[in-house]
């Protein structure tokens, strides 16, 4: 196995990208990241696109070809669509390592990309409960905030959290992103006003949910001993893990641990030889508020059913003990849900690199942390800067 | 919304290794084998976890709001299930509840 390099990164931003469509939002974002890598069009030797429910909303499949040919990328390029659920483009990612590190290919394009918007937001909620089990559970009319509200009221139960520490969890976001300009909203959000905002999933409430956006993201990997020869300061990943979890929430023994993510993590810390405590900043799934706290628990950052306490004692925030979501995540930055595990790496490559709106201090190893539907899929990465 | 359904839980036993599923299942994920038998369960469980809806999908957007829990049921497994509660009841962790019916909404608990 080669070591796989990331020397280029494109993306739009994260929000309401009104008169511009899927293909062109992913041609952006995609020439971006060519551009960015410095090569040419004609050295893409595959293509790896992540999205989920483009078919749904907007009629349009097919679309790895179609925004290949939008591009411009040679004909000979084999294009794929990769699909599981939000971790989409997590996946897209991890299929072109696979590429460059079994020594198949030497570049590789992958990238994420959702056009979410132009529909209504019930459009929206239909489209994406098609990632449960349409034989069982989502016949009930289980909703995502639904789930997340099951494991919300679960871990309340068990582990003494508060509807407080939720809140903060929205809170620190809404600060972060108003640094970020690729981020939907740049307010800062306060606990009152999020304990204020309507009921979604009780006890979610509208600003305990990620919002509904449009957006594309996109990276160019290279091997490793030739990441210099394109970029002054290539990112390496240093791990790459994939796993599968429970599709429904019944069959889960405990749904406030995700499994999903505890493997992925386990793998990928393995692979690349550290721990929990050596990573700088992570962007992890915080699709939901409590998502944010079950997430930190089972990637190790903290003993589970301390999340959320954690997050009151402020060790999640940019300067605490490990940076969450300085990009202000899935709750704020926006998570179009095809875009969103490239989205997040594209915030990890700014940091490690130096180059973020909310910088971490000396961020030297960070973390990706993308997962689908009930958890039934997940991607952890690991990416290391050189010196 | 709610139709008649059937009036019986009914679960799937692994004819292998023993384990109860909520159908539908072609083979035991456990253990592999591809005999089920069909179960009986009392009916009878708690609210293990509980949500109410507020936005739902397209097609459920006239029965906002409509509360959903996972059932533990006495036989140990887990179901997700519509709960059909009065004005008056509140859903609690814990709770007992009892089979109502299955229909196209899946499974109906009631306090
Ligand atoms: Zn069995």
């Amino acid at each position: 196995m080669r070591g796989v390099s990331i020397i280029g990164i494109g993306t739009t931003p994260f929000g309401i990208l009104e008169g511009k469509s899927l293909k062109e939002i992913a041609t952006i974002a995609c020439n971006e990241a060519i551009k960015e890598a410095g090569i040419e069009k004609e050295a893409v030797e595959a293509f790896y696109l992540g999205n989920f429910i483009s078919g749904i909303l907007l009629g349009q499949e097919t679309i790895a070809p179609l925004v290949a040919n939008s591009l411009g990328l040679p004909k000979q390029v084999p294009c794929t669509k990769v699909e599981g659920a939000c971790c989409s483009s997590g996946i897209a990612l991890r299929q072109g390592y696979l590429l460059v590190a079994a020594g198949l290919a030497n570049f590789v394009l992958v990238a994420g990309v959702e056009k979410m918007t132009s529909a209504t937001t019930e459009k929206n909620t239909e489209g994406l409960a098609s990632a449960f089990d349409q034989e069982t559970e989502g016949q009930t009319g289980l909703t995502f905030p639904g789930f997340f509200a099951l494991i919300a009221r679960r871990h309340m139960h068990q582990y003494g959290t508060k509807i407080e520490h939720l809140a903060l969890v929205s809170v620190k976001n809404h600060g972060n992103s108003t640094a970020n300009p690729r981020a939907r909203f740049r307010k800062k959000a306060t606990v009152e006003e999020v304990m204020a905002s309507r009921m979604v999933a009780d006890p979610l409430k509208l600003y305990d949910c990620c919002s509904i956006s449009d957006g594309a993201a996109a990276a160019v990997l290279c091997p490793s001993d030739i990441a210099h020869q394109f970029s002054r300061k290539p990112i390496d990943i240093l791990a790459s893990a994939h796993t599968t979890g429970f599709s429904t929430t019944y069959e889960m023994d405990d749904p406030t641990i995700l499994m999903a993510t505890v493997m992925a993590a386990k793998k990928a810390y393995e692979m690349a030889r550290l721990f929990p405590q050596d990573i700088h900043v992570a962007e992890l799934h915080d699709c939901f508020t409590i998502a944010e706290i079950v997430d930190s628990e089972d990637l190790g950052f903290f003993e589970k059913g301390k999340g959320g306490f954690a997050v009151e004692d402020g060790l999640t925030q940019v300067g605490g003990k490990i940076p969450i979501n300085p990009s202000g995540g899935l709750i704020s930055k926006g998570h179009p849900v095809g875009a969103t595990g490239l989205g997040q790496v594209y915030e990890i490559v700014k940091q490690l690199r130096g180059e973020h709106e909310n910088q971490v201090r000396n961020a030297g190893i960070g973390l990706s942390h993308n997962l689908g539907a009930t958890g039934q899929v997940c991607t952890v990465h690991i990416f290391k800067r050189r010196g | 919304m709610n139709m008649p359904g059937e009036e019986r839980l009914t679960l799937l036993r692994c004819a292998g290794c023993g384990a109860l599923h909520v159908p539908p299942k072609v083979l035991c994920p456990k253990c592999g084998h591809e005999v089920l038998l069909e179960h009986s369960a009392s009916g009878l469980g708690n609210i293990y976890t509980f949500t109410t809806i507020w936005v739902a999908p397209e097609a459920f957007k006239k029965q906002v709001p409509y509360e959903i829990a996972l059932v533990q049921l006495e036989e140990g497994i887990k179901v997700t299930a519509r709960i059909n509660k009065k004005p008056e009841e509140t859903l609690q962790i814990g709770k007992p509840v009892k089979f109502l019916r299955k229909n196209n909404l899946g499974y109906w608990f009631e306090l």
